[in-house]
């Protein structure tokens, strides 16, 4: 008896101590999730899909301001409201939920009547031309989608409004991707001629923080305050900073969005 | 007919039965994850070939090869060793090489009896036949004489594939994308395919196999990673098929019995760029697993491969075993050890 008791103690102690360790489903994080909206404004006929799903998945839509959270099965669809800034990840218990990726949502801006590419553009990176930058989408995260325009000299786009009103600001869709050059920093410089005759001329520096992870679309916002119909702009791509691999060599800078407000 | 893998799961099964309400019970009972679709299911080990960076560092770890007597042989482009002896266990039995900057093809071969490694250096620009402990038996360098190699650091190979007459196939997956044709002795006997979109040329060359899965007629498999497709070629090098896996950046085929698997380094359609997996395909060609990833059970038009979760990286290689486990070498994956799935 003692023995019996011995020999299967021996086996319990081995059985344990030799134990494989698996990983557990709650030490694997789901994949980030890529979603899409039929446009980039709060209009009331947004509609976010989130077309890779995992199919077991569900996506989970937190609107950051007022908190108001919304989920969507995989191959749903969700309507989208509020402008502001959501926060979006998946979620599969006992999977760690995804990353927490960030969508924003703009108000309605005034109307454009024409928007045009004035400096002879880069066709590889021109490929849907100028009218992507009034389409009212945006892009992912990928420079060589069509969506995109960009260059890494200067260039001037000219805008011309439907009415002279005033005009508070612009919104720019700019993309950061450190590892193909892309460096959402410029100086740009607004020519305009005023209601009475006379030039106006403005300058401001477009920066968002230095940052080294993968590609990320961002929004870049610029008080105007002027008032005219018609006016350019002539963009400045920077240099790549010192803590790049290319430091000094011009930056590339992609734009997918124009919005004057 | 009963395989090696089928009859040990029934010893398991039936040792298991005798002991499991002891054993098991005071283990506790927590369920692993369990990767993979259809027969195609597997537990992970996530630590299994990990090792003390300072005794055994990896850089990149490529590629992986288990020999007859079951040993596992890592190549990594770490020159403190290139390449790392695994048992089974996963504990390191011998290490070697300091010389290959650029290692990044492995391929073993049977000769006459004798086991060789193929190992390719992209940074060398050399290919080296070699014992399993480290002699040098051949090198195979740049063949100037064509004329996109008249500069030798234009070839940057990535794979070999050695046919049974021992004739050898070099993929310059990272150079100008020409699959290299040589005899067992090193000398040139073709070249084919080159960097292009038609079917038979490539984008990204970067493994390559024997797949004699039909005893008769065998043929290579080369995968065209930027395609994300494998093709398929005579012997001679013609053109005979293009199998296109939407999504899934393959990195070489390994042909194990009946089966392709691949190691997926990357894939569209996530949001993170390390986005690898784990793709299987039977016989037919048709896709029978994507462990980490997206099937298509329903054979959809518009499917996109695609990671599900976070399992791996940036998977560069997948060794399968005798018993049908599989080990995967990961590519720019914070120098992590090979991992091992456990079928189920």
């Amino acid at each position: 008896m003692i023995w019996r008791g011995l020999y299967f103690g021996v086996l319990l102690f081995v059985g344990c101590t030799q134990e494989t360790i698996y990983l557990k489903p709650d030490a694997v994080q789901l994949s980030t999730p890529v979603v899409e909206t039929s446009t980039i404004y709060s209009n009331g006929v947004n509609k976010l899909t989130a077309p890779n799903l995992d199919p077991e998945a569900t996506l989970e839509v937190v609107h950051q301001s007022t908190g108001g959270r919304l989920t969507m099965a995989s191959g749903a669809s969700l309507d989208l409201e509020l402008s502001g800034k959501y926060q979006i990840r998946s979620l599969r218990p006992p999977l760690q939920p995804s990353a927490t990726i960030e969508l924003q949502l703009l108000p309605e801006g005034q109307l454009i009547s024409s928007l045009t590419w004035e400096t002879q553009p880069e066709p590889e990176y021109f490929k849907g031309g100028s009218a992507v930058l009034t389409d009212g989408k945006s892009e992912g995260p990928s420079f060589q989608s069509a969506g995109w325009t960009g260059a890494n000299r200067p260039f001037v786009v000219s805008v011309e409004m439907a009415h002279v009103k005033a005009i508070d600001s612009m919104v720019l869709g700019v993309l950061a991707d450190a590892g193909a050059w892309i460096f959402p920093k410029a100086k740009m410089q607004l020519t305009a001629t005023s209601d009475n005759g006379a030039p106006i001329q403005k300058e401001f520096m477009l920066e968002l923080p230095w940052q080294t992870q993968g590609p990320s679309h961002h929004f870049i916002s610029v008080p105007l305050g002027i008032q005219a119909q018609i006016f350019t702009l002539q963009f400045e791509p920077a240099l790549l900073p010192e803590q790049h691999q290319g430091a000094g060599q011009p930056a590339w800078l992609f734009l997918d969005e124009l919005i004057i407000y | 007919m009963t395989t090696r893998r089928d009859f040990l799961n029934r010893s398991l099964a039936l040792g298991a039965s005798a002991f499991a309400p002891s054993v098991f019970w005071s283990c506790g009972n927590d369920d692993p994850l369990i990767i993979g679709h259809g027969e195609y299911r597997y537990r992970i080990i996530p630590d299994w070939g990990k090792q003390d960076a300072s005794k055994f560092p990896v850089q990149d770890c490529h590629e992986m090869v288990q020999t007859q007597n079951g040993d596992l042989y890592l190549l990594t482009n770490h020159t403190r060793n290139n390449i790392l002896v695994y048992s089974l266990d996963g504990k390191i039995k011998n290490a070697w090489g300091t010389v290959f900057p650029g290692a990044h093809g492995l391929t073993l071969f049977d000769e006459n009896g004798s086991e060789v490694l193929w190992i390719t250096d992209y940074e060398r620009h050399q290919v080296f036949k070699m014992t399993l402990d480290g002699q040098l038996l051949l090198t195979i360098d740049a063949p100037q004489d064509v004329l996109a190699y008249k500069d030798p650091t234009n070839f940057k190979p990535t794979e070999t594939a050695i046919a049974s007459d021992g004739s050898i196939y070099i993929a310059d997956g990272y150079g100008a994308q020409h699959i290299l044709h040589y005899d067992p002795n090193g000398q040139l006997l073709n070249v084919f395919g080159g960097y292009g979109t038609e079917a038979h040329l490539f984008q990204n060359a970067h493994g390559i196999c024997i797949d004699d899965r039909k005893k008769d007629s065998p043929t290579l498999l080369i995968t065209a990673r930027e395609q994300q497709a494998v093709k398929r070629f005579s012997l001679e090098g013609k053109h005979l098929e293009t199998i296109s896996l939407p999504g899934a950046y393959i990195c070489r085929p390994v042909i194990h019995n009946e089966q392709c698997y691949f190691s997926v380094l990357k894939s569209k359609g996530v949001g993170n760029a390390d986005s690898g997996f784990v793709l299987i395909m039977d016989q037919n060609d048709q896709v029978v697993s994507c462990p980490g990833a997206t099937f298509d059970s329903e054979n959809k038009a518009d499917f996109l491969y695609h990671q599900t979760m976070r399992v791996f990286q940036y998977p560069h290689d997948v060794c399968v075993d005798r018993d049908e486990n599989l080990y995967v070498a990961q590519w720019n994956s914070g120098n992590t050890y090979p991992i091992k799935l456990v079928r189920v």
